[in-house]
């Protein structure tokens, strides 16, 4: 029993290092802002984003091409105007544009109800 | 395929997409009709779900989420029939992307199938005999807990939950009967549950735990408390047509020789309650349809093992024909992605010498709006 309370801890401790060691591809950085469009895949799918975290510099267009991997999904980046619908699996993806011009930490939400885990799933994208 | 030109954020058009945006609730839901045939048994139809999730944005950073689930189509007073229990009900406060509140009624994040089972997540028209008796789904409660991204992939949830009813515990389904569900619990044997979780494309794996007690149904009597321990990994991986899942879940009860000595002394019989239970399964499906074709035929297989009496307390002998696996096989067909058609058939076995374990036909429907 005193095991399983210490897994516990240890899966929480875990929880405190593992992003520091882990692969890196999770992740997107993209860091030059001279190129005319970056594209930038994202995989929904309950309850999360793939990427969660996207990085650029100020002035970036990204080109977002979002696809699912069940059913469809809002991508909405809070305080813009930017709020897509994210196809159903297989039904194709949604090619947006979004100039990154303003420099600061956005979330994107899924914006459409998708199951138990809806508002919890959200990715960020960080402007430098 | 749509491409949409965005300019800057303050002057773009863009399509809205109806959700949840601030002051409109939401309102979506899912349900499951199923027609089971157990070897021995008559065949079975039944509305097993009907389920009404509602959802509501204060703010941005403030939202709702609930669901209400009907089982087994109505509910009538003083008779054994269907029931109508609230499965989530919760309000999540955003505070940064690694660090958010949660309270409310929330799903115990261990295993695959308790956090993640609308009809067309996934195959077979029952949940697996591993989510069902051992984890066991859908187990809920009120609690309090934090989840957050941490980035790289990992991201997680953790949550003070009350703990279990050891009184409710049985041989044959372990700890289900044990889950207060949220309604008049008893929270003086607290809880902790959480759950770690790695994402890449396409693949996805956690780890789970809940650790607490059990005893507040027994402080009458002069017995060690029993704490239950839940650990369980699980994975999925998906690559074109091709898909894979497993999940390996241990139970521990502390003290079950005592808790089957006192309920003996209560009852009569000894409930034979085991100090560990096991479960796992490897599942493997693939989707069989052209891909020119939009609807999908998914085949898939899958081995389970769901053993409630794994290992026994001092004293007693475990119940053989509760050993069991089951081979599961069938297909799954979406006419569209939120919509299965379901066939299975399974053939349980077990350690037993005299009990045959059944086969089973199951027929099913399933959708999310």
């Amino acid at each position: 029993m005193r095991a399983f309370k210490y897994s516990g801890v240890l899966l929480l401790s875990i929880a405190l290092v593992a992003p520091r060691v882990a692969d890196a591809r999770s992740d997107v950085k993209i860091t030059k802002s001279q190129d005319a469009v970056k594209v930038i895949r994202v995989t929904a799918e309950r309850f999360a984003f793939t990427p969660s975290e996207i990085v650029v510099e100020k002035g970036t267009v990204i080109e977002f091409h979002l696809t699912s991997d069940d059913t469809d999904h809002g991508f909405r980046i809070v305080d813009t105007e930017l709020n897509a619908t994210i196809p159903k699996r297989r039904r194709g993806e949604t090619v947006v544009k979004y100039v990154a011009d303003t420099a600061g930490r956005f979330v994107i939400e899924c914006s459409r109800p998708c199951g138990a885990g809806h508002t919890a799933m959200r990715a960020t994208l960080v402007v430098k | 395929m749509g491409l949409l030109v965005i300019g800057a954020p303050a002057s773009a058009q863009t399509p809205q997409s109806s959700g949840s945006r601030e002051g409109v609730p939401t309102l979506s839901g899912y349900m499951e009709i199923h027609l089971n045939k157990e070897q021995d048994l008559p065949t079975e139809a039944d509305l097993h779900r009907f389920v009404l999730m509602v959802g509501h944005s204060f703010t941005d950073r403030l939202k709702f989420w609930s669901e209400i689930e009907v089982e087994h189509a109505f509910v009538e007073g003083a008779e054994e029939s269907g029931e109508v229990a609230i499965e989530q009900a919760y309000v999540d406060l955003m505070l940064h992307r690694r660090f958010n509140l949660r309270a409310g009624m929330v799903l115990v994040p261990v295993g695959i199938v308790n956090e993640r089972h609308e009809p067309p997540t996934f195959h077979g028209v029952e949940r697996t005999f591993v989510d069902s008796v051992i984890v066991p789904t859908t187990w809920r409660d009120t609690g309090i807990g934090a989840f957050g991204d941490l980035g790289r992939g990992f991201s997680y949830r953790a949550y003070l939950v009350p703990g279990l009813d050891a009184t409710g515990f049985t041989a044959e389904e372990g700890i289900k009967d044990g889950r207060q569900q949220g309604g008049h619990a008893d929270a003086s044997d607290p809880a902790v549950t959480g759950r770690l979780e790695y994402r890449q494309a396409g693949f996805t794996a956690g780890g789970s735990f809940w650790t607490g007690g059990s005893g507040f149904g027994l402080i009458r009597l002069d017995i060690e408390t029993p704490t239950v321990a839940v650990g369980s990994i699980d994975a999925r991986y998906r690559r074109g047509r091709h898909e894979a899942r497993g999940q390996w879940s241990v139970v521990s009860i502390g003290g079950a020789g005592d808790l089957n000595r006192a309920l003996q002394l209560q009852s009569g019989n000894s409930p034979n309650i085991a100090s560990r239970l096991l479960g796992a399964y490897g599942e493997l499906a693939t989707r069989v349809s052209p891909d020119r074709w939009m609807h999908e035929v998914v085949a898939f297989g899958r081995y389970e093992i769901f053993d409630t009496q794994n290992k026994m307390p001092d004293g007693f002998l475990p119940l053989e024909e509760l050993r069991r696996s089951a081979i599961v096989v069938g297909a799954t067909y979406f006419p569209d992605p939120d919509v299965a058609y379901k066939f299975d058939v399974s053939r349980e076995h077990n350690k037993s010498d005299g009990v045959r374990g059944p086969w089973r036909v199951n027929f099913g429907v399933g959708w999310w709006f």
